[in-house]
C-alpha cells in the first residue's frame, strides 16, 4: 500500500484543536511567554549588572586596573608584568608632592601626582567623562578638575589660566605659579592635579620607592590562582603592597554565582514548560488514540502535535523576548529608579548570546515536553491509547487505612505517578529558590544596602576640623545653635548627636595598646615598628583615638549590627564599650578586658566588650575609636564636641 | 462456496492486570465472507469488542492471527496499519468517537482527507439526507445528542466505503425504533455497496437481523452457536 499522507487536513485539524480549545493552549501559550520572558530579562539585567559592576569598579578606582602595587618597583619587576601573558596593561602613578596654599586659600591639602601614558590615555580614559586642554608637558602645568579648583579657593579658572601655589614635596616647599593645561572631569579622586615628567623629576620622589603600578589583567574573570602567581613573580620586598581590587579578587566567583542563577533559572524555564505542555499533550493520549483509529498514521500523528506546538511554541517565544525587550527598555530602568537602586546611569545591554539562550532553552524545554507523552501516543495500539490511564502504582491490592479520607486521597494522587510528583515539587522550589535569590540580589544593590547606612539618615553633618597628626584639631564647627535650627527645619523628623572627645591609650605591654599599634605597624610597612613603638611610648599623644557618645537609640541600631549584642543598661552605664575598627578581626582575647585611657589628664578605664567594623564613626585617628552611652561620655567632660 | 474476507487462526489477546493475566481472546478462530452480515453476541468482558478491535487492527494480538482479504495483519507495520484502517475499514465505536474539534462534515471526511482521497459529496449527502441530520453539517458534535452522534459515526465509517464495516453496539444510545432503523439501514447499505458488516449487540433483536449470528464467551467462540461461513 502507498502511503498518501495529506497535510492538508493535518493543518486544518491543528489549526482547529487550537481555536477550540483556546483556554488550554492559552495557558501554554502564556507559559511559554512567561519563560522566555523570564529568561530574556533575567540574562540581560544579570550581563549588564556584570558590566556594571565592571564599571563601577573602573569609577571607584578612577581608572580601569584591577591590580595595584604601591611604595615602589624595581625595572625588573615592571620587565616581568610587560612579559606577562595574562596582562593587558601597566599603567604607571606616582606621589609627586601636595598644594600646601594657593594665592585664594591657605588650608588647601592637595594631592600631586604624576602618571604615563599608559595610565592616563588608556586606563584612566574609561573613568573620564569630560577632558578639555592636554596633560602637562612642561614643568609647571597642571591637569586639574573643578573640585580641585574648588578646593584650591577658585574653580572658576580655566584652561590657560595660571595661579601661585606653594606644594611640599621631597626637596622641600616651593612656591611658583603653574598654568593649567588641562581640565578634566569623570569618577575616581577628583581633588589631585596631576603634573609633568619634567616636574616629577625633580620633586625627590623615584618610581623605585614611590611608583604605583596600575596593572589591567586580560580577563575580566580570573582565578585567584593567577593573581596569586603574579605576586610571586614580583617577588616583591617586604615593604612593597600588591593589592588586587576586591572586584578581581571576587570576579570569578562572581562568575559561578552568575553562572549557578543562570543554570537554576534555566532549569525553572524548561521544567515550567515541561510540566505544562506534558500535562497538555499526556492529557490528549486518548484523542491520538482515537486519530490513530481513524486512519492517522504515527507521521501524520506527530505533524499534527508538531505544528500545533510549533505555532504556540514560536509565538510564545517572539512574544516573550519582545516583551522581555519592552520590560528591559521601559519598565526595568522605571522601577530600578523607583526602588533607588539606580539613577539613571544604567545602560541596559542588549546581547545577541541572550537572545539565542532564551529561544534555545525556550525550544529545547517544548521538544523535551512533548517528547514523552509523544512516546507514548505513537508507542502503544490504538486501542491502548484510547484506553490510556496515567500510571498507577499497583504495589498494594487492598487499603486498609481508616479516617482522613480526603487528606488520603490527596496523598494517593501524589504517589500514583512519583515522577511527574518529584517533577512539579522541584519545579516549585526551583522556582520560589529563583524568587528568593533575584529577590534578595536586587533588595542588595539599594543604596541603603550598598552605602555605609549611618542607621539610615537621611543627611549626615560632619565636623571636619580634625587632623591625624594634631590631638587638639577637633573644633566646635557645629554648635549648638546650629543644632537647634535643623531641630526646628520643615521636614526634619529627627535628628541625633554624635559627640567626642580625643583620648589617649597609655602603652601596655601585651595588652590591648599593644595590638592596636602593631596592627598599625602592620598597615604601614614602610614604618619601622620598633621606631613606631618607641615614638608611641615617648608621644602617645600623636597616636590618640576617640571616645565617641551615642545615644540610646544609636546604641539600638549599631548594637544589632553586632555579631552577639551586648548588653544595653550596662553600655548606658558606661560600664562597657564598643571599640569601632576597621581593620582586620581583631581576636577576642584582647575582648573584654578593661582598656585604660587618659582624658584631659586623668586616667579611666572601661571594657571593650565588642567590635563593631562598621565606619560610620571613623574618624581621622590613628588610634582605637571607643564607643560609648552619651551619658557616660558627659559624665566625663562637661565640653564634649559635636 | 463464498470467498472468505476475514479470517481468525487460534487468535489470542491476553492483558496484564496487577499479578493477574486476563485472558480476553483464548484461541479464536473466526472466518466471516464476503458481503456477509455476521453479528456478535455474548455478555459483558466475554471479548467481542476485542476480536472487533483485532480484526479492524487496532491492536496487536498475543497470539494467533488475522487474515483481511488475504493479508495477515501482523505482517503490517503501523505505517501500513493505519492506511488498512483507513482504506479497508469502517468503525463504528460504541462511544462515537467524534473528533471534537471538527463539525458533523469534516468528521465524516477526515478518513477521506486524511488519504488526500477525491470526496464523493453526492454520496455524502445521500446519507446524510437518509440519517437525517444533513441540516446540522456546519455544528460540532457537543452540540449533538447522543443518538445525532452515533448517526455522524455511522456515517464516517461508511464514507470511504470500506470492504469492512465494523460496528460496535452500534444503536446501544438508540430508542428501539431507531435502532432497528439504523441496522435495517446498515444492511440496506452494505449490500448496496457489497459491504462485509460485523455488528457487536446485545440486543437479541437487531443480532436476529443478520445472515448470521455468533456467540462469544470467556474468549472463545461457542462453535454451537452459528454456522461459519466455509459450510
Amino acid at each position: 500500500m502507498l502511503a498518501n499522507n495529506n497535510k492538508a487536513i493535518i493543518n486544518k485539524l491543528a489549526k482547529n484543536s487550537v481555536k477550540t480549545n483556546k483556554k488550554q493552549y492559552g495557558i501554554l501559550f502564556l507559559t511559554i511567554i512567561l519563560s522566555t520572558f523570564m529568561l530574556f530579562c533575567v540574562f540581560t539585567i544579570g550581563m549588564t549588572y556584570l558590566e556594571s559592576s565592571r564599571l563601577q569598579n573602573t569609577r571607584l578606582n578612577g581608572a580601569e586596573y584591577d591590580i595595584a602595587t604601591m611604595n615602589g618597583f624595581t625595572t625588573k619587576q615592571l620587565e616581568t608584568l610587560y612579559r606577562n601573558q595574562d596582562i593587558k596593561s601597566v599603567g604607571i602613578e606616582s606621589y609627586a608632592g601636595f598644594i600646601k596654599s594657593t594665592e585664594f586659600d591657605n588650608t588647601v591639602e592637595v594631592g600631586l601626582l604624576w602618571c604615563d601614558e599608559v595610565f592616563w590615555n588608556h586606563q584612566m580614559s574609561y573613568a573620564r567623562t569630560k577632558l578639555e586642554g592636554r596633560y602637562p608637558e612642561n614643568k609647571n602645568e597642571l591637569m586639574v578638575t573643578k573640585e580641585m579648583l574648588k578646593i584650591c579657593g577658585n574653580e572658576n579658572l580655566s584652561v590657560g589660566d595660571s595661579f601661585v601655589l606653594t606644594y611640599e614635596n621631597n626637596t622641600g616647599v616651593h612656591t611658583a605659579e603653574f598654568m593649567i593645561s588641562g581640565i578634566w572631569d569623570g569618577y575616581g579622586d577628583k581633588s589631585v592635579g596631576f603634573v609633568s615628567k619634567s616636574f616629577y623629576n625633580e620633586t625627590g620622589y623615584d618610581l623605585k620607592n614611590d611608583g604605583i603600578l596600575c596593572i589591567k589583567l586580560k580577563h575580566n574573570y580570573v582565578l585567584s590562582n593567577t593573581i596569586y602567581s603574579i605576586e610571586k613573580t614580583l617577588n616583591f620586598s617586604d615593604i612593597q603592597i600588591f593589592a588586587p581590587t576586591s572586584y578581581i579578587k571576587n570576579s570569578f566567583k562572581l562568575l559561578i554565582g552568575i553562572c549557578g542563577l543562570a543554570l537554576i533559572i534555566c532549569l525553572s524555564a524548561y521544567l515550567l514548560i515541561y510540566n505544562i505542555l506534558y500535562l497538555s499533550v499526556s492529557g490528549k493520549i486518548r484523542y491520538y488514540g482515537l486519530l490513530q483509529s481513524l486512519g492517522m498514521t504515527k507521521k501524520q500523528l506527530l505533524l499534527f502535535i508538531t505544528k500545533q506546538m510549533l505555532w504556540i511554541g514560536i509565538l510564545g517565544i517572539f512574544t516573550g523576548v519582545l516583551l522581555g525587550i519592552l520590560s528591559c527598555l521601559k519598565w526595568v530602568p522605571y522601577i530600578m529608579g523607583v526602588l533607588r537602586i539606580s539613577t539613571g546611569n544604567m545602560d541596559l545591554r542588549f546581547h545577541l548570546i541572550i537572545f539565542i539562550i532564551s529561544i534555545v532553552v525556550s525550544g529545547i524545554s517544548i521538544i523535551c515536553g512533548m517528547r514523552k507523552p509523544l512516546q507514548i501516543a505513537t508507542n502503544v495500539t490504538p486501542v491502548e491509547a484510547t484506553k490510556y490511564k496515567e500510571n498507577i502504582s499497583l504495589s498494594k491490592s487492598y487499603k486498609r487505612k481508616k479516617g482522613f479520607f480526603f487528606w488520603r486521597m490527596a496523598f494517593e494522587q501524589l504517589k500514583k505517578d512519583k515522577k511527574k510528583t518529584i517533577f512539579v515539587l522541584l519545579s516549585l522550589s526551583i522556582s520560589l529558590s529563583v524568587f528568593y535569590c533575584l529577590t534578595t540580589i536586587i533588595s542588595s544593590q539599594g543604596e541603603r544596602t550598598v552605602l555605609p547606612n549611618y542607621w539610615n539618615a537621611d543627611f549626615v553633618v560632619q565636623n571636619q576640623t580634625q587632623t591625624t597628626e594634631n590631638i587638639n584639631s577637633l573644633q566646635p564647627a557645629i554648635e549648638n545653635s546650629f543644632v537647634e535650627e535643623i531641630g526646628k527645619m520643615d521636614g526634619i523628623k529627627d535628628f541625633h548627636l554624635v559627640e567626642g572627645v580625643p583620648i589617649i591609650f597609655p602603652y601596655v605591654p601585651n595588652s590591648f595598646s599593644d595590638m592596636w599599634i602593631t596592627n598599625y605597624i602592620n598597615r604601614t610597612p614602610h614604618l619601622s615598628s620598633e621606631g613606631v613603638i618607641e615614638d608611641y611610648k615617648a608621644n602617645s599623644s600623636d597616636y590618640y583615638g576617640m571616645l565617641i557618645g551615642i545615644d540610646e537609640e544609636q546604641f539600638d541600631y549599631v548594637n544589632q549590627s553586632l555579631s552577639t549584642p551586648i548588653d544595653k543598661q550596662d553600655f548606658l552605664n558606661g560600664e562597657i564599650c564598643i571599640v569601632q575598627y576597621e581593620g582586620s578581626e581583631i581576636l577576642e582575647e584582647y575582648l573584654k578586658q578593661k582598656v585604660p585611657f587618659n582624658l584631659q589628664g586623668k586616667q579611666y578605664e572601661i571594657t571593650i566588650e565588642a567590635v563593631s567594623y562598621e565606619t560610620q564613626y571613623s574618624g581621622v585617628d590613628i588610634g582605637a575609636s571607643l564607643i560609648v552611652s552619651q551619658n557616660y561620655l558627659e559624665s566625663l567632660t562637661s565640653n564634649p564636641t559635636i | 462456496m463464498k470467498k472468505l474476507i476475514v479470517k481468525t487462526e487460534n487468535l489470542k489477546k491476553y492483558y496484564k492486570v496487577g499479578n493477574q493475566t486476563v485472558k480476553a481472546l483464548d484461541g479464536v478462530d473466526f472466518e466471516v465472507a464476503e458481503r456477509e452480515f455476521v453479528s456478535i453476541i455474548g455478555k459483558s468482558g466475554s471479548g467481542k469488542s476485542t476480536l472487533l478491535h483485532m480484526i479492524g487492527g487496532l491492536d496487536i494480538p498475543s497470539g494467533g492471527s488475522v487474515f483481511v482479504e488475504g493479508v495477515n495483519l501482523e505482517t503490517l507495520n503501523s505505517e501500513q496499519l493505519a492506511l488498512f484502517r483507513r482504506r479497508k475499514v469502517g468503525f463504528i465505536f460504541q462511544k462515537y468517537n467524534l473528533i471534537p474539534d471538527l463539525n458533523v462534515y469534516d468528521n465524516i471526511i477526515f478518513p477521506l482527507e486524511l488519504d488526500g482521497s477525491q470526496i464523493d459529496k453526492e454520496y455524502i449527502q445521500e446519507l446524510l439526507e437518509i440519517l437525517n441530520i444533513s441540516d446540522k453539517q456546519e455544528m460540532l458534535p457537543a452540540m449533538l445528542s447522543g443518538g445525532e452522534q452515533q448517526r455522524v459515526a455511522i456515517i464516517r465509517a461508511l464514507a470511504t466505503k470500506p470492504a469492512i464495516i465494523l460496528a460496535d453496539e452500534p444503536t446501544g444510545n438508540l430508542d428501539t425504533v431507531s435502532s432497528q432503523d439504523v441496522i435495517g439501514l446498515l444492511k440496506v447499505l452494505s449490500k448496496q455497496y457489497q459491504q462485509t458488516l460485523i455488528v457487536i449487540t446485545h440486543d437479541n433483536d437487531i443480532a436476529q437481523m443478520a445472515d448470521r449470528i455468533v456467540q462469544i464467551a470467556d474468549g472463545k467462540i461457542d462453535k454451537g452457536s452459528g454456522f461459519y461461513a466455509s459450510e
